[in-house]
This record gives structure tokens, C-alpha cells and sequence, in this order.
């Protein structure tokens, strides 16, 4: 077979498994040898499981000869983030601690995927806990963009969108608490759905010693990674549901909003830019065009229209629940190395206020998620007037490695002037953390040659809009490119 | 003698509203007559307006004229004062909140509404819901309508004297740690506590903070009432308010739900180190446990979460205590909870951080898989809801420092209240039901739980039981003058 069919959409590779046109041991064949020759430049694959997939392979091509019924993504070769519990297949959240952690199970959502058919071979490389938008550890090393090596590819999905970037696997799964499925995906140019907050089961996550996660983060979600939205829908419908624990009772059923007549009447609200947030100038030129070509397609853009509340304030807020619902991945050697720096009268006071989240008292925990409950409010009476916003996944494109210092001291440049790196996640954030469905797409590069994403937002459980509405905006624009390394 | 249409359970009430026999508004009158007669003694309910009731009443006969065939159609029921009912006062006991109207209904009771039901009051709760009597200083103290020199019980001691007492046919109240558990059984009514997360317990007034607008990780929404058939009917009505967001999450129950108790797998816990009976409510309960294996069920006694009931206790209150922002402060935390959560902190007097909340919830988890694992072996678990009958009023000292006069001895309120602490913190369903009268006079209770959402099944439970030891009989009102 062509290995370049392993570029094109999750749902061509399973159409073809299907029609028998390949069969899922070939195109796991041909997955593993993109894997070799590609991934040595890029690193994006941290944990190789070839001997397993081969056999289950093989196991799946059987049904198929047998005629059996066959599920939805039957025989297609994935990777998974390897923030994510995968059984019998090392999983170490990028973590020293998790360096020989093999789990005999699989989070939820793995199993979904597997229950539809997904073959995992390979685990792709992720920050230590998940925390950072690069993608380095001291178990597996950096992770390199494919449009720039000396870039990253976001994080800390970022070796998991490489992935997709590069057609090394038919698709992915990330997670995203601050952005951490659409900066990736962005970075890199590809299609990233973060859900909305609790649609999909997160157990099974990667983000302490304790191994994985019984309880769900505030916030953080496990969401799909794809080269087309067509993808993205196919994969929400997998993964959307109750964990096994509440599944007795619970079932979701996502409205779908169909739009037969495509772009005509959609009402957008763009936001692409903010004084309290500036985004590098070269973006939002990208990012209104993006708008233009919406527009000229005969949606209603109004590029003025604001959901109302104070957006610095409001980020922060977000990063605040973020801080908080992360700060369960510190040991508790660190934490009391954590205290004494924060007793120690020398401490700076920037870093005593990046370690003070540790150790606030809950209470204030609840009276942030009162202060949230006000912006969601405020985001559902803005979401009567518009079908979606768009707004930025990042103030930056990919930028250099920078590996120095952490996420509270760090400094970046965009469009010339530094900034917080925090900044980076900040538009992120502020969805991520009103729990709201957001898909980042690509719709554009660089003078450099530099892939930009934006966000489609939706109001909450309506996914299926977001994707929809980023596909149309695909169509519209540059889209899924492959990257010149993977070509 | 012929049982006064208020004091009927309300499936029946409702029979005869669909049957033509009684108008909605009758049915009103009959609640409110028995209240303006009788509440004076015991003071369940503390706010509401027969004015406010009739107009109700004479529109849900109206829908009745015009084919609507709302469930609770007529139906009088009263809320627990600390959910918002619109146009009524919501207080929750509270000084500050004196002369508060609530703007509009909790989620919960709006399910309720819809359905046709019509509120003829709320009932009166201890300031901030934190106690188990129920005195506050806007409303006074609400006493038991089997003894009114004795406590009703709280949180939700209003909630549970009302429904004894036959002003209401059904209550809608938020329980936090065992608040409605308690509180039936210390007035021999039915309560039900639903599974955490089905019903949306949105709009739970908070004193200081008003009502919330984010669900509870603790509490949640559950009902008392004069029958277990009240309670399926009333829950069924109350998952039109599911707690996540009805644009996407659907909820249905299981249904599996026995009709004899021959075959069915009990596990009975009836004691443990840290809580024993007060011996005349232990001979009640013994003498429930008697019945139900005289009735063909399997008793097994061996069975029971294999947990270290000292130290589950301590992560219930715990946990409790951190869901509300009001009462988040000064928690203690105890070396045996800390122990559970993996961490090496026991200096307990300051608050917990928020990455300790987030180790006691992991430590939660794991502790009530070791609840859930008894339905391995059994359908059901059974357990006392109060090992002791209700007390006389006792306001000396804090809630913590306070001792209760039981028989001969003095309890504290961890004596009192462990069985329900213990059973709230599991989040499973939980069924109280009323099963005998103590040699005092005064009624014991006892909890049937059963595995997650399977809130038909303890339901249905508790109504085999009642069967078998006789179910809710009308109070007393001893000593009222």
C-alpha cells in the first residue's frame, strides 16, 4: 500500500479497512514504518507497543474476513497521549515517578476506542503531569514541530498532534485542561476537540504519583485530535458518555444543530483580539480572513459583539481553577520543599504567589466555582445571540524551545513584545475553565510557513456545532496541510 | 376508624383527585385545615399562605378540567425552607435573611410545581441547617409531634414533622450529612435519599452566600412522606430536575424493584464499636430483622463494607463540612482521615487546602467502592438510621460539645447521628422507613441502601418492610396543651 493514505482522514482509513482495500494489518505495517522513519527527527512517540497491535491486528483482519459487524474505526492503528491510562502499555504521564507504570486496565475513554475498533501501538510524549504547552521530559526527551524542529509543538498534547500532523497514527486522544488539545493542534495543524467539560470520561489520567486519576479534575477533559472535523464528530459520538460508575443511569444525548443550508444565516461573533489580551498581530490578520471567508460565505460576523464580562479578570479567574485542579500532581516532597520556600521571608514575591494556589484552604475553591457559575451564566445569554464565537487558541504561533525556568517565570515574545507565558494559555483558559465545547482548527500560516489555528466556541454541549462550524471554516481556508517532513 | 384524608399517603390522595372524588382544592383544604389546628403545637411549618395555596389549588384543578395529567396534580406538599420556592419567604433560619422572598424556585421544586404540585408551606430548619433538632432564631423551635417535649430531629426536623403530622402529603428537602434520615426517623415517617448527582440541588440557600448556583458535591434533593410508594412517585418527578445539563444528560433508572421479600439478599450491620443501641430501639430493630427473614429474605450478617467505621465517619463529617463555603473554615482533621488521604498533615486546625480537598475526594472514592462492594453478596444493605428514639430538646453548649438525655446515659452527636453520617457519605440511595414504636413510645427507624441508582430498589425495600412490622401511624402530640 500508498503510506501516504495514512495522511488522509480517520474515516477514508476505516472506509478502506472496511471495503477491504487494505487491511488493518497492512496499514499497522505502514503506521509503525512512518513511526521509523519520521518520528526519529520529531520524537513524538514515547512508548512503542508494535508486538501487541500486530497480533490484534491480525485478530481484527480475521472479523473482517469472517464478515462480522464491524465497529465504526475497526482496524485503524492510533496512538495515545501517554497522560492516559492504557492497559498492558507503559504510561508515565511524562513523569520519572510513572517510569515503570504499566496499567491493568484502560481509562474509560481508551476502552471506548477500543470498543470501536482503534488498534493502540504507540504512546506520544507529553510534559511531566501534563504541565506545560512545550513537550520535553527527562524520561523521553523533546518533542519537535514538524513545520520548525527548533519550535515546539505545543503541549502537552504535543506529541500526540505531531502525530496526527505527521499521519503516524489514523488519529489521537489528548487531554486539555488549559488548552493542552488546542495549542498542540494548532501549533502543528490539525483538528482538536476539547469537549465540553464531563461529556467524556477522564478517569484514567495521568497527573500524580497515584497513578491514574479515580477522581475528575475540574476542568480538564480528554478530547479527540484529527486531520478533518468529519473526524472529530465521528470520534466525539465514541467518546461521549457517562463513566462505567454512573452508566446505570446516565446517558448523553448531544443536540445536533444540522445546517442544510452550510454557512448561510450562521451567526458569529468574532473576538479575535483584546487589550487585555493582545495576539500577535500576524494572527489576527489570519484569523480575519478567516472571519472574511465566513462572512463572504454568507454567515453573519460581527466582530465588535463581546460575551460582557471583564476579560482579564475573567482569564485569571480560569487559570486560578486551573491552578488548583493541577496542583494534586506535586509529591509531597516537593510540597513541603514548597512550604518552606513560601515561609522563607527571602522568597520573591512572584514565587510566593505562584505557590500560594498549593496551599489556599478549599473554601476558596468553592467561592471561585460561585464566581464561574456568574461567567457561564453570562456565556449562555451570549450564546442566545450567537451560534458560535471565534476567538484564539494562543496569542502566539509556535515559538522556540525554551526550557529554562517554569510556567510562573517564564517569559515569551509576541509581535515583539514580552510577555507572561502564562499569556499563552490565557485565551485557553478562559473557555476551558466555563467547562465550554471549543474546536480548534487550521485555517492558516505564517509569512514564516508557521500553521494558526482558532477556536470555534459553542455553548455548552452543543460539540457538534463547534466541529461542524470548524469544518466549514476548513473548507474555506488552508485547512490540514501535511507538513514537508511527512510528505 | 376512617383516616383523615390529610393523613392518607398521597398516592391515595391523588387516586382520589383522578377519580373525581376530591377537588385539588379539597385536598389543599385538608392540609391546611390540619395545619391551622395543629401546627401550633409542634411549629413544622414556618412560612407559607393559605392565600398563595387555594389560588395553586384552584389551578391545578383547572389543568385537571383540562386533561393535563400532571403526576402530583393537587398534591400539598412542603419544602425544606432552605430551597427557594418563588413568592414565598426563604429564610433557612438565618437572622439575615429575615424578610426574604425567594426571586424563584429551585430547580427541584420547579419539577415539582410542574407536575402539579402545590406547596402549602415551608418547613422550619435549624440556622444553617447545622444541627439535629431544629431551632433557630427567626421561627423558633419545632418540636415532635409524638412528644413535643422531644426534638423532630434536624436538619430537616420541620420537613419530617409536617409529613408526620399530616400538613403536607409529601416534602421536598435538601439533606447534606443524614438531615432527612435523622429526622424520619425520629417521627416515624418514610424518607429518601436519592443517589448523588440525580437531582439537582441548584438553588440550596446558603445563609450567607444565597441560593447556590452550582451543584452540591455533597447534598443532595430527597423526600419525605407517609408511604414508600410517595417516595417512587415523588423521586420519578424530581429526575425532571437531573443535575446535569438537561440539553445533553439523560437519566434512567434501573427498575428492578422486588414485590416479596422471599430470596432477597439482606445484609444486615446493626452494630459496631463505635455505635451502640440504645437497647429498647434495638429490640424494635431486632424484631424488624426477625420479620423480614420470617418473610423468606436471606440475612446476612457477616456482610458489611469492609471499611474501619471510626475513621469513615471522620471523612464523612469531613466532607460535609466542605461543602459549604459558610462552614469551610476551622476544619479538624483527624490523623486517621489523614491517613486515608495519604498525607502526612495532623496538625488539623486549619482549614483544608484545596489539594487536600482533592485527597479527600480520592480517598472517598476508594473507601465507598468498599460500600459498593456488599452488593456483591447482597441486594441490600440494612442498617439503624438512629440507634436511640428521638431525645427531649437539649440546647446546652455547642452541637459538638452538647450530650443528649438517651434512657439513662448522655450521647454526643456523633452517638446520635453515626449510622446517617455514615450512610450519606456513600452517596448511594437510601431509604429510612419507619419500623416500630420503642417501649417509650416513640418511633425507631432503619436505613435500607442499596447500590448505586438503585434508588427503586431500596424504595421498594422499605415498603416490603413496612408491610411486614406496619409502616407510618398518625403521632400523638404527648404533652401538647
Amino acid at each position: 500500500m500508498d503510506d501516504a493514505l495514512l495522511l488522509r482522514p480517520a474515516l477514508e482509513l476505516a472506509a478502506a479497512v472496511r471495503q477491504r482495500d487494505v487491511s488493518a494489518r497492512e496499514l499497522l505495517d505502514a503506521a509503525i514504518a512512518r513511526v521509523e522513519r519520521i518520528d526519529p527527527q520529531l520524537n513524538a512517540v514515547c512508548t512503542r507497543a508494535f508486538e501487541s497491535a500486530r497480533l490484534e491486528a491480525e485478530a481484527a483482519d480475521r472479523r473482517t474476513v469472517r464478515g462480522d459487524e464491524l465497529p465504526e474505526f475497526h482496524g485503524l492503528p492510533i496512538t495515545v497521549k501517554d497522560a492516559i491510562e492504557t492497559a498492558g502499555i507503559r504510561s508515565t504521564g511524562g513523569a520519572e515517578e510513572l517510569a515503570g507504570h504499566v496499567p491493568s486496565a484502560d481509562a474509560p475513554a481508551v476502552a471506548a476506542l477500543r470498543a470501536a475498533g482503534a488498534i493502540v501501538f504507540a504512546k506520544t510524549n507529553v510534559p511531566a503531569w501534563s504541565g506545560d504547552i512545550q513537550t520535553f521530559n527527562s524520561l523521553f526527551g523533546t518533542t519537535r514541530n514538524p513545520w520548525d524542529p527548533e519550535r515546539v509543538p505545543g503541549g502537552s498534547s504535543g506529541g500526540a498532534a505531531v502525530a496526527v500532523a505527521c499521519g503516524l497514527t489514523a488519529f489521537e486522544l489528548g487531554t486539555d485542561i488549559g488548552g493542552s488539545v488546542r495549542v498542540p493542534s494548532a501549533f502543528c495543524g490539525v483538528f482538536g476537540h476539547k469537549p465540553s467539560y464531563g461529556l467524556v470520561p477522564t478517569l484514567g489520567y495521568l497527573d500524580s504519583a497515584h497513578g491514574g486519576s479515580i477522581t475528575e479534575a475540574d476542568v480538564n477533559v480528554f478530547g479527540p485530535i484529527a486531520r478533518s472535523a468529519a473526524d472529530l464528530a465521528a470520534l466525539l459520538d465514541v467518546l461521549a458518555g457517562p463513566d462505567p460508575a454512573r452508566a446505570a443511569a446516565w446517558r448523553v444525548e448531544l443536540p445536533r444543530t444540522p445546517r442544510p443550508e452550510g454557512v448561510r444565516g450562521l451567526r458569529v461573533a468574532a473576538w479575535l483580539d483584546d487589550p487585555a489580551l493582545p495576539v500577535d498581530p500576524e494572527l489576527v490578520a489570519v484569523h480575519a480572513a478567516a472571519a472574511d471567508a465566513l462572512e463572504a460565505a454568507g454567515a453573519v460576523v460581527d466582530r465588535t459583539a463581546r460575551p460582557g464580562f471583564d476579560l482579564d479578570r475573567t482569564w485569571r479567574l480560569g487559570s486560578s481553577l486551573i491552578g488548583i485542579a493541577t496542583s494534586v500532581s506535586e509529591s509531597e516532597a516537593s510540597i513541603a520543599r514548597m512550604r518552606a520556600l513560601l515561609d522563607d521571608p527571602a522568597t520573591d514575591p512572584g514565587t510566593r504567589f505562584a505557590l500560594g494556589r498549593l496551599f489556599r484552604p478549599h473554601r476558596d475553591w468553592l467561592a471561585a466555582d460561585r464566581a464561574r457559575a456568574e461567567v457561564r451564566a453570562v456565556w449562555a445569554r451570549f450564546f442566545e445571540d450567537w451560534d458560535v464565537l471565534l476567538c484564539p487558541v494562543s496569542i502566539a504561533t509556535a515559538f522556540p524551545h525554551q526550557q529554562e525556568g517554569g510556567f510562573g517565570d517564564r517569559r515569551t515574545i509576541v509581535g515583539g513584545v514580552e510577555r507572561p507565558y502564562l499569556e499563552l494559555i490565557a485565551w485557553a483558559s478562559l473557555i476551558g475553565s466555563a467547562y465550554l465545547p471549543a474546536t480548534s482548527v487550521p485555517v492558516g500560516a505564517t509569512a514564516a510557513g508557521l500553521p494558526v489555528g482558532v477556536q470555534v466556541v459553542a455553548p455548552f454541549l452543543h460539540d457538534h456545532r463547534a466541529i461542524e462550524v470548524a469544518g466549514l471554516l476548513a473548507s474555506l481556508t488552508r485547512g490540514y496541510v501535511v507538513p514537508p517532513v511527512a510528505r | 376508624m376512617e383516616t383523615p384524608l390529610a393523613l392518607l399517603p398521597a398516592v391515595e390522595q391523588l387516586a382520589l383527585v383522578s377519580r373525581r372524588t376530591v377537588t385539588c382544592r379539597e385536598l389543599v383544604a385538608a392540609a391546611l385545615e390540619r395545619q391551622q389546628r395543629l401546627n401550633p403545637l409542634v411549629r413544622a411549618v414556618c412560612a407559607g399562605g393559605a392565600d398563595t395555596a387555594f389560588a395553586a389549588a384552584e389551578r391545578a384543578d383547572a389543568r385537571r378540567a383540562a386533561g393535563d395529567p400532571g403526576p402530583l396534580l393537587g398534591l400539598p406538599v412542603t419544602v425544606k425552607d432552605s430551597l427557594d420556592v418563588a413568592g414565598l419567604a426563604g429564610v433557612a433560619g438565618s437572622p439575615a435573611l429575615v424578610g426574604r422572598v425567594s426571586p424563584e424556585d429551585a430547580p427541584a421544586v420547579r419539577a415539582a410545581l410542574d407536575a402539579g404540585a402545590v406547596v402549602v408551606g415551608k418547613t422550619n430548619v435549624p440556622e444553617f441547617c447545622a444541627d439535629m433538632q431544629t431551632s433557630n432564631p427567626v421561627y423558633g423551635l419545632t418540636a415532635n409531634p409524638w412528644d413535643v417535649e422531644r426534638t423532630p430531629g434536624g436538619a430537616s426536623g420541620g420537613s419530617a414533622a409536617a409529613v408526620a403530622a399530616g400538613f403536607s402529603a409529601l416534602d421536598i428537602a435538601p439533606d447534606l450529612g443524614g438531615s432527612n434520615t435523622l429526622s424520619a426517623a425520629f417521627c416515624g415517617v418514610f424518607a429518601h435519599r436519592p443517589t448523588h448527582g440525580l437531582v439537582s440541588t441548584l438553588g440550596l440557600l446558603d445563609p450567607l452566600l444565597g441560593p447556590s448556583p452550582v451543584e452540591s458535591a455533597v447534598a443532595t434533593v430527597g423526600l419525605l412522606a407517609r408511604d414508600p410508594r410517595d417516595l417512587r412517585l415523588g423521586l420519578d418527578v424530581l429526575l425532571g430536575s437531573p443535575a446535569q445539563d438537561p440539553a445533553g444528560w439523560r437519566v434512567r433508572l434501573p427498575d428492578h424493584a422486588p414485590t416479596s421479600l422471599r430470596g432477597l439478599r439482606v445484609a444486615v450491620w446493626d452494630e459496631d464499636d463505635v455505635l451502640v443501641w440504645e437497647p429498647s430501639a434495638r429490640v424494635v430493630f431486632d424484631r424488624m430483622v426477625q420479620a423480614m427473614r420470617d418473610a423468606g429474605a436471606t440475612l446476612l450478617r457477616e456482610t458489611r463494607p469492609a471499611i474501619k467505621l471510626s475513621a469513615w465517619l471522620r471523612l464523612a463529617v469531613l466532607h460535609c463540612v466542605t461543602a459549604t463555603p459558610a462552614v469551610a473554615d476551622g476544619v479538624h482533621l483527624h490523623e486517621e482521615v489523614a491517613a486515608l488521604m495519604g498525607i502526612p498533615r495532623t496538625d488539623g486546625a486549619s482549614a483544608l487546602t484545596l489539594r487536600e480537598w482533592q485527597q479527600l475526594q480520592r480517598a472517598l472514592v476508594t473507601q465507598r467502592q468498599r460500600w459498593i462492594e456488599v452488593f456483591d453478596e447482597a441486594d441490600v444493605l440494612v442498617c439503624p438510621a438512629v440507634p436511640c428514639t428521638a431525645f427531649p430538646h437539649e440546647f446546652s453548649g455547642s452541637l459538638m460539645s452538647r450530650r443528649y438525655q438517651v434512657g439513662a446515659d448522655r450521647w454526643d452527636a456523633g452517638q446520635v447521628g453515626g449510622w446517617v453520617a455514615a450512610t450519606s457519605a456513600t452517596g448511594l440511595p437510601v431509604t429510612t422507613a419507619p419500623i416500630g414504636l420503642a417501649a417509650d413510645g416513640l418511633p425507631v427507624g432503619a436505613q435500607i441502601v442499596a447500590p448505586p441508582f438503585h434508588d427503586r430498589l431500596a424504595i421498594a425495600v422499605a415498603g416490603l418492610v413496612s408491610a411486614e412490622v406496619g409502616g407510618y401511624r398518625p403521632p400523638e402530640f404527648r404533652g401538647a396543651t
